[in-house]
């Protein structure tokens, strides 16, 4: 069904297109913070820098605004923080991992130890912002993945584990 | 950021999320990944940040809001992203980066992103 979703429009979107939204600047191998607020932080740390956004709490107050509807950890061990914001232009992804898992008020109780998250504009072209997650949430799917995802050596060896499912 | 100022950018985040949820495919979308939107609890959290602007820029706020759909918008390059206007250099200066402010053009509530 995500599949679907991701597929079933006008200009499918897969794993590539969706790296193509996040860089190696944006992406945190391993995450000091250890709970939920300053996993957050961090991440916006992350996308402020080398972007003309520089209001850190706008972006914050969004993200958690949006956890307060419910936990974006809905994965096995991974979450996807996202929501819209007059703050982008674009659509952005930041990539963290924690190797020793946080608690991020996951669905089934589980620490967290990889974490998408997605800041979209007001509006998107495509539909970019939700087919987006919706390719992330199907990968996520595989424990052998997210396992590969975890323990990849860098960014590099992080997105030929999500582009050929291997390290 | 003025904290007034601040509530007004979160509220209007919180309509970004509110126009998703109200939309039918994307709502479906979203809550087949895991995310479901309450529609209700959205609305309620606007009510609630509402509540706490000062009655003069909740009665300005909700007056823009009868005339645009993005009431506050952020200032990039130095333009009103709403109306395109040049915003004056003062509004990037210290006096000014704590008041709400907004496009001598167009009225709309505008922010630093």
């Amino acid at each position: 069904m995500q599949g679907n979703i991701a597929q079933n429009k006008a200009v499918a979107m897969d794993i590539k297109d969706v790296l193509q939204l996040t860089s190696e600047t944006r992406f945190i191998g391993e995450l000091q913070a250890n709970d939920k607020e300053g996993v957050l932080a961090e991440m916006a740390d992350a996308l402020l820098a080398g972007s003309p956004i520089t209001n850190k709490e706008t972006i914050l107050e969004m993200l958690k605004s949006r956890e307060a509807l419910g936990s974006t950890a809905v994965g096995p061990g991974v979450a996807f923080p996202h929501g819209r914001t007059l703050a982008a232009q674009n659509l952005i992804i930041i990539v963290a991992r924690s190797r020793q898992g946080v608690d991020f008020d996951s669905m089934d109780g589980g620490p967290t130890h990889l974490f998408f998250m997605l800041i979209a504009p007001p509006q998107d072209t495509g539909n970019q912002y939700i087919r987006s997650l919706a390719v992330l949430t199907e990968k996520m799917q595989d424990p052998a993945l997210r396992e590969a995802a975890l323990q990849a050596a860098d960014y590099a060896a992080f997105c030929l584990v999500l582009t050929e499912g291997q390290g | 950021m003025n904290r007034q100022l601040a509530l007004l950018v979160s509220i209007q985040n919180l309509e970004l999320q509110l126009r998703d949820a109200q939309d039918e495919v994307k709502a479906k979308a979203l809550e087949t990944m895991g995310f479901p939107m309450s529609v209700e609890k959205i609305q309620r959290d606007i009510a609630g940040l509402l509540e706490q602007i000062e009655p003069r820029h909740r009665s300005y706020y909700l007056r823009l809001k009868t005339r645009f759909e993005n009431p506050v918008v952020p200032v990039w390059d130095g333009h009103c992203t709403g109306c395109f206007a040049n915003v004056p250099t003062a509004f990037t200066s210290v006096t000014n980066v704590n008041r709400v402010m907004s496009c001598e053009s167009c009225g709309r509530i505008l922010f630093q992103p």
